[in-house]
């Protein structure tokens, strides 16, 4: 695969994956992690794609406090979206309402 | 999922996130606590693909403001929530094809490789970063097992 390839092949709409890729998973290659050494990976046309590196282990106390700074995230996002749920409420039971009436004629 | 940063869908100029203006506090307070990791995909993006890094410059971004994520103006969190969830195979369209994100995992967990389709590759991710064009490259997550959360850095392209 080349990075030309990749770019003709680009659509900005969500087109199935190949169902021969799909299948292939098992044999996919396992790109195991360096703690040193970033994998490159490169089209054979020699164009720039990817590549992965390893953070550094100064950094994995920094990952678990993210883990938790990630936890108080999201419950603040779920709360208010009860909020507004609860919100809605007199206008979706209004919609009903008439709904109903006029349902039942 | 939680975006913060700016953005900027069908708009001239980017503005924060809806949910980052929610939390403001709260939002600045991650982002500030992710900056030595963006700071270091900033340095890899710069070495490794210099000409996207140059691209992300020049995206129009209102006075004062800077991308908050390093090199890339918003961010997406995830949070599995001890399920043992896996993401569907997807890219991520209205992302540039000239572009790459950036995404980093935390948490408790074994497993949640991260498979990239067209490279025919899978990245074990406790600790990995892998930047890629997720426009281009289908990808998803295996299943993982325990509490698996991310952050991936982007930039759209409207």
């Amino acid at each position: 695969m080349s990075l030309g390839e990749l770019w003709a092949n680009h659509r900005p709409c969500h087109i199935g994956v190949n169902p021969i890729l799909l299948q292939d998973v098992p044999n996919f290659t396992i790109c195991q992690s360096h703690q040193v050494t970033p994998l490159l990976l490169y089209g054979s046309d020699d164009g720039f794609i990817a590549v992965r590196f390893h953070l550094q282990d100064s950094m994995l106390d920094l990952l678990s406090q993210l883990s938790a700074a990630i936890d108080t995230l999201l419950p603040i996002k779920l709360q208010r979206a009860k909020v507004k749920c609860l919100r809605d409420v007199p206008l979706w039971a209004l919609v009903s309402f008439y709904a109903t009436c006029k349902t039942d004629g | 999922m939680c975006h913060y940063g700016l953005w900027c869908p069908f708009m001239l100029l980017a503005k924060l996130t809806d949910e980052h203006l929610d939390n403001a506090d709260v939002a600045d307070a991650f982002i500030h606590l992710c900056q030595p990791i963006f700071c270091e995909m900033t340095a890899t993006l710069g070495s490794f693909a210099p000409q996207i890094f140059h691209e992300f410059q020049q995206y129009p971004l209102p006075n004062d403001a800077q991308n908050p994520c390093g090199a890339w103006s918003a961010c997406a969190v995830n949070n599995t929530r001890n399920r043992l969830a896996e993401t569907n195979v997807h890219r991520d369209v209205k992302e540039s094809p000239y572009c790459c994100s950036c995404v980093f995992a935390c948490g408790d967990y074994i497993g949640g490789d991260i498979v990239l389709y067209e490279l025919r590759c899978k990245i074990e991710s406790p600790g990995d970063v892998p930047l890629f064009p997720d426009s281009l490259i289908h990808h998803n997550n295996e299943k993982a097992e325990g509490s698996r959360k991310s952050t991936l850095a982007f930039n759209m392209n409207d």
